[in-house]
């Protein structure tokens, strides 16, 4: 099957039979998307799929420990991705990426379903603990 | 209680902020209460009381997120909408977590903090009605006997009669019997509205 | 000394006496008296002098201008060595030749003429003459060498010796400067006045202890160089004073130094307020939100009020009564701000200590908020007052409150800000209280962790800091203001717990009002 693209993983499967752990990435094709990626860099399985319901797809499986958005998206506005995201996982740390200072931002992100919201920059190592809390 | 009306609750120590945003309120037609302290609002506060709280962050003595946990231990449902003359992204987020409703910064353009109000009022009334509702179907259920019980459980579960008299071991007559009396009790209409207010009152996952 | 029909045994007894060689002669120049200090002089026996030519002691040279002379005054021609004394070289019996000066005289009365000369030693005195040339040559070394410039005038504040490094400092030589007028001809014009009282100090005053003074002296292609100059009277045998010596050291350079560090510590102050106002900014952007809130919404609620059929008129214009205060309210705010970042001098002033606490007080509570903490203030009343820049010490003031604030926030033993509880997590305290001699004791403390082990001694380093973002110099600043005010900026452990900073004014005594 045609997968989406796989940044990082496979070096920690070493052929065991437990699967990693994956991060899922939503974002539009952008600096601020790819300092994300980098930030994310050494942690298993970091997946940026293609589309939006490639991304809704890849939450849905077993092993999806979190899901980052990490700046606006083509298809659709972020609250309205993160609604739906919320909506078929209730219990799926969600976590929103947004410029620094931005309040009204975060907040809005909160109230459509965010667990929270990180600020890049300048906060990557804020959001490296988020998501290594998710991955435990 | 539907007598008291809808009221918004803002507690803030700065005087003038205090003074002027009851000010505002009143200019927009809302009934408001202002207190100079976590504690003071404490102290007057009737969970029974509809509305909305629009509370300052960071105050000497209680601060505001100390009073929302507060609230929370109390099982209070009131709306909380924060408002700060500092805020941070960290700071909305941890108030967001705790539950907020909203999270505004000062100063503001009075048109925001009036729509953000009456979404909480909204959220406030909306919550208030499904209590009442889930009250009175507790209330109903609780007038039930054990075996009228019994064959609620099985009906709203799809069991057709003869299956529920051969679950309890009873005459599908009785069966019968029960169930119009449990549709009487409950004063529902239809199957249809017995399942739906069971899920009203099932407790969530 | 045998006489051989020379003069008279009277003669020859002053003859013994006399210290100066006597050689008594003939016509012929054949010797009839010589004396014991010509047998020490010349190392001769009188016994073998006597009778034999005069010129056995002279040197080859002379021997010849001796006849000569000699032959001629008997011819009846002048005298040619008679009555005068000269430098003459001679010869020792064992054939070293020396100076003497000699003087010849014609004995009278004598017939066959009779001539007695008298030679003195002046190896010594050349000796001596050579030695105080020595002398002068070695001084004149030590003047030209020393690093200082010297400078000797007359009473008359002529110039009558300069040594190489003064000259070299006023960038003239020798000719040009000797005999002039110091003061007039070498001091910067605008420090004559000081110059010429400290002269005339010198000359007056009684003793000999040096007199110090300090002013520029201009160079010849005009430029000043600041001198600090020590100087003595100097005095003739009477003990009245005849001129003044000065020695001089060029301090320009060092002068410079120093008020180039001084202005560097200047900015450096201002820097560190800069930062901690910086550090601050959370705090006052709440301070400066509050009042535009306000404001805001008064306004936003009046246009509403407006629109109502019946506008509540009473409302409206309390409201607008509140926009003007809140406005003014934050015109203060950053009055006080601009105060505490603008860049001017030091001024001491008499001040109530406590005043300047409470005029920051607002911008320090602001800062407690924004920390989750409380500012307590316990200041005694009725205390002197104290000369300080007030500014400065509220900058001190700040920097303390501000550290003890982030001290606490750091605090792992402490539980998190926010968390369910009444009262505020953090407490700063700032307290002011008379010593027991009277003075001021001005202390900021807080509850948090204090200072452990090697932190007690390195927190006022420079450039050390606990804080990630710190620059270090906050506390190396604060210390050296109060420094700078006569008092010390120390350290204590606060009881029951965390660091207490304090410092002591000295209190102004005043006559009651």
């Amino acid at each position: 099957m045609a997968g989406p693209d796989e940044i990082d993983g496979g070096a920690a499967n070493g052929g065991g039979t437990r699967r990693a752990r994956t991060v899922i990435v939503a974002g539009q094709s952008s600096n601020r998307t790819r300092e994300v990626l980098r930030a994310l860099r050494g942690f298993h399985s970091v997946i940026w799929p293609k589309s939006l319901e490639a991304a809704l797809e890849w939450t849905g499986t077993a092993d999806v420990a979190c899901l980052v958005i990490a700046d606006d998206l083509r298809e659709e506005p972020v609250d309205e991705f993160l609604r739906e995201a919320r909506e078929l996982h209730r219990n799926l740390p969600i976590f929103v990426i947004t410029d620094p200072d931005d309040v009204a931002e975060a907040v809005s992100a909160m109230r459509h379903g965010a667990t929270a919201v990180i600020e890049i920059p300048p906060s990557y190592a804020a959001l490296r603990e988020e998501v290594a809390r998710a991955l435990q | 209680m539907k007598d008291l009306p809808q009221t918004v609750f803002v507690v803030d120590d700065d005087d003038a902020v205090r003074d002027s945003l009851r000010l505002l309120l009143k200019s927009a037609g809302l009934a408001c209460e202002v207190a100079g302290s976590a504690p003071e609002f404490l102290a007057a506060y009737d969970p029974a009381h509809p509305g909305c709280l629009v509370l300052d962050v960071r105050m000497p003595g209680m601060s505001g997120l100390e009073l929302q946990q507060e609230l929370n231990l109390r099982g209070a449902t009131i709306p909380v909408i924060f408002i700060t003359g500092h805020g941070d992204i960290p700071m909305a987020v941890e108030a967001m977590q705790h539950g907020a409703f909203d999270f505004l910064q000062k100063p503001f353009r009075d048109q925001e903090l009036l729509d953000r109000v009456q979404r909480a009022l909204a959220r406030d009334a909306e919550y208030r009605t499904r209590l009442r509702h889930t009250d009175r179907i507790r209330e109903r259920l609780a007038t039930l006997s054990p075996r009228e019980r019994e064959v609620l459980d099985l009906v709203t579960q799809g069991k057709a009669n003869k299956m529920v008299a051969g679950d309890l071991g009873v005459s599908q007559r009785t069966v019968e019997i029960h169930r119009a009396h449990v549709m009487q009790k409950m004063e529902a209409g239809s199957l249809a509205e017995l399942v739906r207010m069971m899920m009203a009152v099932a407790p969530r996952p | 000394m045998r006489d051989m029909g020379g003069p008279s045994s009277d003669v020859l007894a002053l003859l013994e006496a006399t210290l100066d060689a006597v050689v008594i002669m003939d016509d012929r120049g054949r010797i009839s008296a010589f004396n014991r200090s010509a047998e020490e002089m010349f190392g001769y026996r009188a016994a073998d002098a006597l009778g034999r030519n005069v010129n056995m002691l002279m040197t080859s040279a002379d021997r010849a201008t001796h006849d000569d002379h000699l032959r001629r005054y008997l011819a009846g021609g002048e005298p040619r060595i008679l009555g005068k004394g000269r430098d003459v070289r001679v010869r020792h019996r064992d054939g070293s030749e020396f100076s003497v000066f000699l003087s010849v005289g014609h004995i009278p009365g004598t017939d066959p003429p009779q001539f007695v000369g008298y030679l003195h030693d002046t190896s010594l005195r050349r000796k001596a003459l050579a030695t105080l040339d020595h002398e002068r040559h070695l001084n004149r070394l030590y003047l030209d060498l020393a690093q200082v410039m010297l400078v000797a005038t007359n009473r008359a504040g002529l110039v009558q010796l300069v040594n190489q490094r003064a000259l070299r400092v006023l960038k003239i030589d020798d000719a040009q400067i000797m005999n002039s007028n110091w003061v007039d001809g070498c001091v910067a014009p605008e420090d004559r006045p000081v110059a010429r009282n400290a002269f005339r100090a010198l000359l007056m005053s009684g003793s000999d202890e040096p007199q110090s003074c300090e002013y520029h002296v201009r160079a010849s292609d005009g430029e000043d160089r600041f001198v600090t100059w020590r100087g003595v009277a100097l005095r003739d045998a009477n003990n009245v004073a005849t001129g003044v010596m000065l020695s001089g050291e060029d301090i320009t350079d060092q002068r410079r130094a120093e008020n180039e560090a001084h202005r560097a510590l200047e900015r450096m102050n201002n820097v560190s307020r800069l930062a901690t106002m910086g550090e601050m900014a959370a705090g006052i952007s709440h301070e400066l939100n509050q009042p535009l809130a306000a404001i805001a919404n008064y306004a936003q609620a009046c246009a509403r009020l407006l629109r109502l059929p019946a506008p509540d008129m009473p409302e409206i214009s309390g409201a607008l009564e509140q926009i003007s205060s809140q406005a003014l309210r934050a015109g203060e705010i950053i009055r006080r701000i601009r105060s505490l970042v603008r860049n001017e001098d030091v001024r001491r002033e008499l001040q109530d200590i406590n005043e300047l606490i409470r005029e920051v007080h607002t911008l320090l509570a602001s800062d407690a908020r924004v920390h989750d903490g409380k500012l307590e203030l316990d200041l005694s009343p009725a205390l002197p007052r104290v000369i300080v820049d007030g500014v400065q010490i509220q900058q001190v003031l700040m920097n303390l409150v501000h550290n003890a604030f982030e001290a606490q926030g750091n605090d792992p033993t402490r539980r998190e800000p926010g968390a369910a509880g009444n009262g505020a997590a953090f407490e700063v305290r700032i307290a002011t209280r008379p010593t027991e001699i009277g003075d001021i004791e001005v202390s900021v403390s807080d509850l948090g962790p204090g200072l452990v082990g090697e932190l007690e001694q390195r927190i006022f380093e420079p450039f050390f800091t606990t804080k990630p973002t710190g620059t270090g110099l906050g506390l190396a600043i604060s210390r050296s203001i109060i420094k700078a005010h006569d008092a010390r900026l120390g350290y204590r452990a606060n009881q029951p717990r965390g660091a207490c900073f304090y410092f002591v004014l000295p209190a102004q005594l005043e006559t009651p009002r």
